[in-house]
């Protein structure tokens, strides 16, 4: 128990300190998300162009479509705004600078995910709040459980990035083919999983787990199934798991390195 | 009371090799050599509370790895270490609230914010207590003379100001040991001095043990009383910095000051370095001839005006025990 309370401790010091980090250029700051959220809504116009033209895709409709946008860019917006290095684990451990969250007392893997925040994932939060309850009517009734799926989607996507990003640790720089993985997840995500064949839709909620990202927590969302709850909560847990497992099976194989660095 | 004991540990690396150009990379890429690096090999030693040791070597030789082994950065191939009683890699985070680590080359202080706020984030992860913090952080501000810069970027801090702050920074929860690896690269003489008057008042105020790496021979002649060189993952000399100087001396210069021309001096082992004048600098070889009988030879000579013995500084003793590997390892 006191260790998760020193882990929340942690948590909310270098969310201070990243806000704090992000408010010394406020210009930046503002252009950024704005920036995020006109790329945001691009995407959702061609959707709106779609469904002009046919009334549903394979039983999603544009609210369906827009709930789906809404779950993933909160929850890409949390994972991103909260755990932004976990985007960057590859990186930080193929350059050695690891070796910074190692030689303090607090848990070297949550240390690091959470001393990053990205800036533009605001702009995300504040679109996927806004995309969702425009999909419907009276939708603020369903936020809070919107903001439980958007907590489970966040650390999914979190999870999934800290195990594509420790493959650093056995071949070397897995940079590149991290940034690979992450995209695929959020790109995957954004479509309804039924509209793809089986064989894909196996791939989407196992190896690159699209579909607990997007399509159900969208379906959750618009109808509430316990079972599919039940089973998005364990996934999420059962992710976080692995990521975890893996992380501290690289960490013993950990290189470090002599690059000069300074900290963001 | 040893309260750091290495035994036999040793570090390898393997890294994948390479040859020239695209070709070479092609290669690479479907049939990898893999290439085997002994960081370390198998280097025992024990350090006292309150001893300031220096591990000196050339790049390359094991210093840093050595280093990130005993504070937990780095799993050991094999072989066994213990600081203050645990094992760093196992009980790295427990182990971390004793320790303080400053590395030369990474920057532990946020680089947008002025350091004033990574030292309450670092209190925070060290859960110093907040009064308690602001006694400390007291202390080190008129320690290190850093009162003016709390506030300022770090990115607008000179190198020195932010090394100033780094050592601060380390020592917010009070570590029992201090490890610095190259806490002076890069930095001028001033400053280099500065840096090795506060760690030495850190060591006799505080009783932290110290234990740094360097290959700048300056920081071993003052800072520490022991030194450890490392060449190659092997530790070829332990003992006194005044004993290491003794062993690997083997010349001293002689610079005189005259009331009259130089003639010269004939004798085996005595080498003219410089003559100016009534100036002359010798380079005295010692297993040929001892410094007394050329002194007394001088003396008896030549009107002296003024007379230096000196030893030869510090860098090329070391660069002579590089030089000779195969020197058996000396005791203190």
């Amino acid at each position: 128990m006191g260790d998760s309370i020193k882990t929340a401790r942690l948590v909310a010091g270098y969310f201070r300190h990243n806000l704090m980090s992000a408010m010394a250029y406020r210009g930046a700051f503002i252009l950024q998300v704005v920036g995020m959220l006109l790329n945001d809504l691009m995407l959702l116009f061609f959707w709106w162009i779609l469904f002009q033209r046919l009334p549903t895709l394979q039983g999603w409709d544009l609210g369906g479509v827009m709930t789906i946008y809404g779950v993933v860019a909160f929850g890409f917006g949390l994972a991103h705004v909260a755990c932004g290095n976990a985007f960057r684990v590859a990186q930080v451990i193929a350059s050695g600078d690891l070796d910074y969250y190692l030689t303090l007392p607090a848990d070297p893997l949550v240390h690091l995910i959470v001393s990053r925040m990205s800036l533009p994932a605001w702009g995300d939060i504040l679109f996927g709040l806004v995309v969702f309850i425009l999909a419907g009517p009276e939708r603020w009734l369903s936020l809070p459980l919107f903001v439980l799926l958007g907590l489970l989607t966040a650390l999914v996507m979190t999870a999934f990035a800290v195990i594509v990003g420790s493959l650093s640790f056995w071949i070397g720089n897995a940079d590149a083919i991290a940034l690979q993985a992450v995209n695929a997840l959020t790109t995957f995500s954004l479509y309804p999983v039924d509209i793809f064949p089986p064989a894909v839709r196996v791939l989407l909620y196992t190896v690159i787990p699209a579909a607990f990202v997007g399509s159900v927590p969208a379906a959750l969302l618009e109808d509430l199934r316990w079972q599919n709850l039940v089973l998005m909560i364990a996934f999420t847990a059962g992710i976080v798991l692995v990521a975890a497992g893996v992380f501290y099976r690289g960490l013993r194989r950990y290189e470090s390195g002599n690059r000069v660095t300074v900290r963001g | 009371m040893p309260i750091i004991t290495v035994s036999e540990l040793a570090k390898t690396f393997w890294s994948r090799e390479k040859q020239r150009g695209l070709r070479g990379s092609l290669r690479a890429l479907f049939r990898p050599i893999r290439r085997k690096t002994e960081a370390v090999k198998g280097i025992s030693f024990t350090v006292d509370a309150g001893e300031r040791v220096a591990f000196i070597g050339p790049n390359g030789a094991g210093k840093s790895t050595t280093i990130k082994m005993l504070v937990g950065i780095l799993h050991p191939t094999s072989g066994q270490a213990e600081v203050l009683g645990k094992i760093p890699w196992k009980e790295r985070q427990r182990l971390a609230y004793e320790i303080g680590a400053v590395f030369g080359q990474k920057s532990q202080l946020w680089y947008h914010l002025p350091p004033a706020d990574t030292f309450d984030l670092l209190a925070r992860i060290y859960e110093v207590d907040p009064s308690e913090q602001r006694q400390r952080m007291d202390d080190l501000i008129e320690l290190f003379e850093i009162g003016d810069y709390l506030q300022v970027p770090v990115r607008k801090l000179s190198l020195g100001e932010r090394m100033r702050c780094e050592i601060a920074a380390s020592l917010l929860h009070r570590p029992r040991i201090l490890f610095l690896d190259e806490p002076t690269i890069g930095l001028d003489v001033v400053v280099k001095q500065r840096i090795r008057d506060l760690i030495l008042e850190l060591n006799q105020q505080e009783g932290v043990t110290i234990f740094l790496t360097s290959h700048d021979a300056g920081d071993v002649e003052v800072l520490c009383k022991r030194a450890m060189v490392i060449n190659n993952g092997e530790v070829i000399y332990d003992g006194r910095v005044s004993t290491l100087k003794r062993d690997y001396i083997h010349s001293k210069t002689v610079s005189l000051k005259l009331g009259q021309p130089w003639q010269g001096y004939d004798g085996p082992g005595v080498h003219t370095l410089k003559q100016r004048g009534y100036g002359v600098k010798l380079q005295v070889d010692t297993t040929i001839v001892p410094i007394e009988v050329v002194v007394g030879q001088l003396l008896a000579r030549y009107e002296i005006v003024d007379i230096n013995v000196d030893n030869p500084p510090m860098e090329e003793i070391i660069a002579r025990i590089y030089a000779s590997p195969r020197e058996p390892p000396q005791a203190g």
